[in-house]
């Protein structure tokens, strides 16, 4: 809480001071929303995260929604979908294994998917559309959006197991598949079952945001570079 | 399409806090590259992006967020400060782990691979 919502707090109350009316952007997440969700989401529907970190990140949303209205920033708070191909060490998070499905292979080592069902669906984006994005929301007209709605879903593409095994065999070869472990780890698969499924991008579109057009690209994206 | 060309080609001052992350240098390496002046911070000391167009137009500052006199010493390094993308966090899974985190500090140790974009 100290560090996700209390220093966010703190560095906006500075900003007014220092700064009133300064062009911030806050990474927010898609894991703001929780369980119940319809299979695609709408501007309509309401956040109601299911772990802490998608807690403290919907309360600082609200936070800059406030701070929007009364002038004090000109906000933007930027919902981030899973990014991938990440490069690095694979991590221990429940989504982890959305980069490290590709990554791992193509280094020649396994990787545990932590869920034995390939039609499990789930939203990810590209590093690039994402930078893209983001210079875009840097320039975005303050009026883009209600002075009191500050955030935007960044556009992505909804993708399944096993299209993402099938990217991988196509680019990378059909001998990668055999490095991917399907092993259930239930404390992952509770939390990557309440996550969002797809997005309307309707808004992104509308704001001129850039929207990926599918999974193979972005596996592409990342053979292209670290490979 | 937001922004005109003529916009997007004024040099701005922007913090990027978090920046030692996944998406941090990858910005930081863009918007040098489009000509800004960036201040980037985070609590590992972070490194200005190989091959970009205007290496010197970054200015890196390791510090605690949480920390008051480190902010005011930020907003004082980037003015007149235009932009700032608020990237720095505890990822899902530390977040979870602790609930408090009472800085920064504190998790170094077991979450570095946790601090950064998002």
């Amino acid at each position: 809480m100290k560090v996700n919502m209390g220093s966010v707090r703190d560095l906006l109350l500075a900003l007014r001071q220092t700064n009133p009316g300064v062009r911030v952007v806050y990474s927010s997440s898609q894991a703001v929303y929780g369980q119940p969700l319809p299979k695609v989401i709408t501007d309509d529907t309401m956040p109601t995260p299911e772990g802490t970190y998608g807690a403290h990140k919907f309360a600082s949303e609200i936070i800059i929604n406030d701070m929007n209205r009364k002038g004090y920033v000109d906000a933007f708070s930027v919902r981030f979908p899973t990014v991938i191909v990440r490069p690095g060490a694979p991590s221990n998070a429940a989504p982890s294994f959305l980069s490290g499905m590709f990554r791992e292979p193509m280094q020649g080592k396994e990787c545990v998917i932590p869920l034995r069902d390939r039609s499990y669906r789930t939203y990810v984006c590209s590093p690039s559309s994402t930078i893209e994005n983001l210079v875009r929301v840097l320039h975005l007209p303050s009026d883009a959006l209600p002075s009191h709605q500050r955030h935007i879903m960044f556009p992505g593409v909804s993708t399944t197991i096993q299209e993402m095994m099938n990217a991988l065999a196509k680019l990378g070869g059909e001998d990668k598949l055999k490095l991917l472990k399907e092993e259930t780890n239930p404390t992952f698969e509770r939390i990557l079952r309440s996550w969002p499924e797809d997005f309307d991008p309707s808004t992104p579109d509308r704001l001129g945001l850039l929207r990926d057009s599918k999974v193979e690209d972005l596996v592409k994206e990342y053979i292209d570079k670290y490979c | 399409m937001a922004g005109s060309n003529t916009i997007q080609n004024i040099s701005k001052n922007i913090i990027i806090t978090g920046a030692g992350g996944m998406i941090g240098p990858m910005l930081a390496k863009r918007l040098l590259d489009d000509g800004h002046k960036l201040v980037l911070t985070d609590l590992v000391q972070p490194k200005v992006p190989e091959g970009v167009a205007n290496p010197e137009n970054a200015k890196c500052m390791k510090g605690d967020i949480c920390d008051p006199a480190f902010v005011k010493s930020l907003l004082e390094a980037a003015q007149p400060l235009d932009a700032i993308f608020i990237f720095h966090g505890i990822m899902s899974a530390g977040s979870e782990a602790n609930f408090d985190l009472v800085s920064f500090w504190d998790q170094r140790s077991e979450s570095l691979q946790e601090i950064g974009a998002i």
